[in-house]
Parts: C-alpha cells; structure tokens; sequence
C-alpha cells in the first residue's frame, strides 16, 4: 500500500490539486455557483443521497437492467459466436446480417424499442442487449479462430470427438478473446443503460440525474454524475482483476504449449 | 485456423451453404417479412410499417432535402468534436508518453476520468453550454479522447530507445523529436485509437442530439418518433446506420492508402 501511495503521489496530489481549483473557480464565483457549485458542497450532498439511501437504489434498478442485458447477450450471442467461428455455412447464413446491423448506433434503437414495449423495463434490457451483442460475438467468433490448429489435431489424434474438441481445448483456448468481447461490452452496457433512462423511464440513475437538472437541483444533479463516475471506475477496475486472475493463466498454458 | 471442416465428418465444398448465398438469403427472408407482416395486420403496421413505404419515406426524405440536411448538421458536430479529441488525445499521449514525470502527474486523474461514462456528463455540458453545438461537441470531444489517448501513450511509451537516442545525438530538440519520431513511430497505435473514437463519435452525437437538440438526425429520430411520421423514424435511423457504415469505408481506405508507407519505413529502419 505504502509503495502504491509513493509511485500514485504526484498523481494523487494533481487530482487533490484540481479538486481545490474547482472550489477556488467556484468560491470565487469566476463561473457561477448556480451552475458550478463547489467540490465540498457536491461531496457533502454525495455523501448524504448515499446514506439515505437514494442513490443506491437508483443504481441498484439501473444494475437490474444493465445485468439483465448484459448476460442476455452472453447467453444468446457466446454459442452463436462458437458456432460461426467453427461453421462455414453458419458462418455465411449470419454474416450479412451482423454487418448490416453493426453500424448502427445502439442509442438510435431505443425510439423503435419504446414504440413496442413502452418505457418499462423489457424496453431497457432489449437496448442493451442489442449494443452488447456486437463486441461479444465479434470477439467469441475471432477468438475461437485464432485457436491453434495444432491443439485440435492434437485433441482429436488422441480421439476426442467434435463436442469434447470445443468444450475441452476450443472454448479453453479461446476464452481470453471471449472475455475481451465482456471488457467492452459491459462499460457499453452502462452507457447505454444512462441513455435509455434519460430517454423514458420513471426512475435508474440516468432519469435521476436529469430529473435533478430539470429541477434545478444542481448539487444533487453532479452527485449523480459523481456516483456514475466511479460505477464506471469500479467496473473497469474489477474487470481488469478478473482478467487478471481468472484469465492470467491463460497465457502460460496456451502459448507455451505451441 | 481451425477450419469447419476440421470439425466436420465430410467435407462438403460447392455445396450451396458454404456461399454467401444463404446470407444473402436470408437477408431478402427478413425484408420480405418485413414488408408482408405489417400489411396482413399481423404486426401493428402504424408501429412496423412495411420495408417499402420505410424506402419511400427515405426516398423522399433525400428529395426534400430534409434528411439530407438533418445528417450534414450531425456529422458536422461529430467531425469538430473528434477533430477535438484528435488534438486533445494525440498531443497529451504523446507528451505522457515521452516523459515520465508528466505521466506519474497525469495517471491517476485520467484513471479517474477515462472510465467515466460521457453521457452521464449531458445534463452538466447542457448546465453550462445550452443546446447550442458546443454542447454536443464538448460531450463528443469528452468521449472521444480516451481511445485515442490511451492508444497514442502506448505507442509513444514503445517507440524504440535507440531511434529516441538516434535522434538526440544527431542534436533534434524535444518538439522535433516528437514531431519526426514518436508520432511517426506511434502511428499505427494512433490510428487504432482514432478508428474506436470514430464509432464513438457517431454513437455520441445520436445520444446527444436525442436528448437536447434541435437539429441533426438524433433530434429527428426523436421528433418523428414523437410526432408519429413512423416510416420518417425508420428513415432516419437507417440512414445514421449508413452514415456509421460509410464512414467506416472511408477510413479504412484512409488507412490502407496513407498507413502503406508505415510498413516499408518500420521494416528500412530496424
């Protein structure tokens, strides 16, 4: 800890340094206080929605979403994406279909979806499962590619058959790829689960924070961007541990062993 | 490689399944499905109007200018918002990525800052800069940086030491070295960011025009939407699709024609 603390100083020092110049720029009202209020205001209403229990449960019903689509999409689109990383015509019957649909801009999907399913939760967990399909199947089907041809011949020399030669050496080999297909799509998932929100829903951190604007509830409005922010640090921190230690040993089996 | 065939019992080259044809196939399917759904009623045609009246609302949508328009103002505010995070993230890369000092200064605060989700930070940029298009372009700006950021320090960081100390002994300043080594030698790690940032861009630009704006394509899905010009709706979200698409295309001819020289300089020089 201490270590950490020495090689992060200059930088924790810079952070502690803007916070400051924050206060001062809004102290001295160079931008106004209305729109600008300061550091220890919005850290001491941050501290307040937190305990009383109002901003955890805005975040808690925009979890439920943003899971709910997240695994949705692993379910449906990690098998697809196994299946056309392996098969040609299951490759070529999808293949058209995911290009089409790939450019389009997630966001742009929630209007169509609100027109059928209103703005209840079904119409959340169907955007986000449509933006996080495209980065977890795109990097299932490169990563079950790339596995080494020589691990399956290897496999199948020694007599595995098809099912055994994709639950024991492909899905193994490919699961780092796999993974990095989760990395991307999970920050997507809380982008876009904020952008439902804003668009139509009665409550999730996204309608609070631009409630809070709209009523001019300024501090309150930044303690939400405030909680959003370090959502957003907290899951990136935690997926690049679960990489590494769930995926660290990835490395040294799989590259070694060719 | 593992190759279909690997896994299958026989092979089964020509057969009609191991073409493009059943993609495209299925394509016409779901287009068919599409125009003939809503016209038997058996889903609501006012919310799924048919593929074709979707087209003729596109095709008048160009004709009247309208859509046009609409996507002229949208692609203007993502281009300045990206030129932005261009200048932001290749310059502030490039320099932590040079100087150690700066990048211990620099870390922790954009620890903190890159993760964040730039929508959360509309209804501030709308606080402070209205609905006018510095609020779109600050938010594009905002997000944009990153990716390119990230990728510019890591090439920076990896530029080999002995071209840097090359350099040095044949007396290049510090701006020189930058300008004529870390930058040429980062360019490939450069453009990878660029080409994330510019999906992005796309992706901000719609979400912020929905949320505030007047103008631009985002704003128009919104208003047809609301307003109930269905097939406009449709219109305008599969022309951000081409948009998106088109602009893909444009930038991996950019890189195939402008990144070929890279290769030959990289492989001279080692």
């Amino acid at each position: 800890m201490r270590r950490f603390l020495a090689a992060k100083s200059r930088g924790i020092l810079f952070v502690l340094f803007l916070a400051f110049l924050w206060e001062l720029v809004s102290r001295c009202r160079l931008i106004s206080p209305l729109y600008f209020p300061p550091m220890t205001k919005i850290l001491l209403v941050f501290y307040r929605l937190m305990v009383d229990g109002t901003l955890p449960l805005e975040l808690m019903r925009s979890f439920g979403r943003i899971f709910g689509g997240f695994f949705l999409a692993v379910a449906v689109m990690v098998p697809l994406g196994i299946a056309m990383g392996l098969f040609g015509p299951v490759y070529n019957l999808f293949e058209p279909l995911t290009e089409l649909l790939r450019p389009l801009p997630p966001p742009a999907i929630i209007p169509v979806i609100m027109l059928f399913l209103g703005i209840g939760e079904a119409m959340k967990v169907v955007v986000i499962f449509f933006a996080c399909s495209f980065p977890i199947l795109i990097n299932t089907m490169d990563g079950v590619r790339a596995v080494e041809p020589l691990l399956v011949d290897t496999a199948k020399t020694y007599g595995r058959n098809r099912y055994e030669v994709i639950l024991q050496v492909i899905l193994p080999a490919s699961l780092h790829q796999i993974f990095a297909g989760w990395r991307i799509a999970l920050p997507i998932a809380l982008i876009v689960c904020i952008v439902a929100e804003m668009v139509g829903s009665l409550d999730g951190i996204g309608r609070f924070i631009l409630v809070m604007q709209r009523n001019f509830n300024i501090p309150e409005m930044y303690a939400g961007s405030l909680l959003v922010a370090i959502t957003g640090y907290v899951l990136n921190a935690l997926l690049a541990y679960l990489n590494r230690t769930l995926i660290g040993w990835h490395r040294a089996r799989f590259e070694v062993s060719v | 490689m593992v190759r279909s065939d690997d896994l299958r019992a026989g092979s089964s080259e020509g057969h009609l399944y191991n073409s493009r044809f059943t993609g495209a196939l299925l394509l016409l399917l779901l287009i068919a499905a599409w125009e003939l759904l809503p016209r038997y009623g058996l889903v609501y045609a006012h919310y799924f109007p048919p593929f074709s009246i979707v087209m003729k609302a596109l095709l008048q949508g160009i004709w009247s200018t309208e859509i046009l328009r609409q996507s002229a103002v949208s692609i203007w505010r993502a281009f300045r918002g990206y030129l932005l995070a261009i200048l932001f993230g290749v310059t502030l890369g490039t320099l932590t990525g040079m100087i150690p000092w700066l990048s211990d200064v620099f870390d922790v605060a954009v620890e903190l800052l890159r993760p964040m989700p730039s929508v959360a930070l509309v209804p501030i940029a709308i606080l402070l800069f209205g609905t006018s298009d510095t609020y779109n372009i600050s938010i594009i700006a905002f997000g944009c940086t990153w990716p390119i950021y990230v990728n510019t320090f890591e090439g920076a960081r990896s530029v080999d030491a002995q071209w840097i100390e090359t350099a040095r002994v044949y007396g290049s300043t510090r701006f020189e070295l930058m300008r004529k080594v870390v930058i040429p030698a980062a360019l490939p790690y450069i453009v990878s960011g660029l080409r994330i940032s510019l999906g992005a861009a796309i992706i901000l630009v719609t979400v912020t025009e929905m949320l505030a704006s007047f103008k631009g394509l985002g704003y128009f899905i919104m208003d047809s939407q609301g307003t109930y010009h269905i097939p406009e709706m449709y219109a305008a979200i599969i022309s951000l699709g081409i948009i998106g698409y088109g602009l893909n295309r444009l930038f991996l001819f950019a890189e195939n024609r402008f990144m070929a020289w890279h290769k030959g300089w990289m492989a001279k020089s080692i």
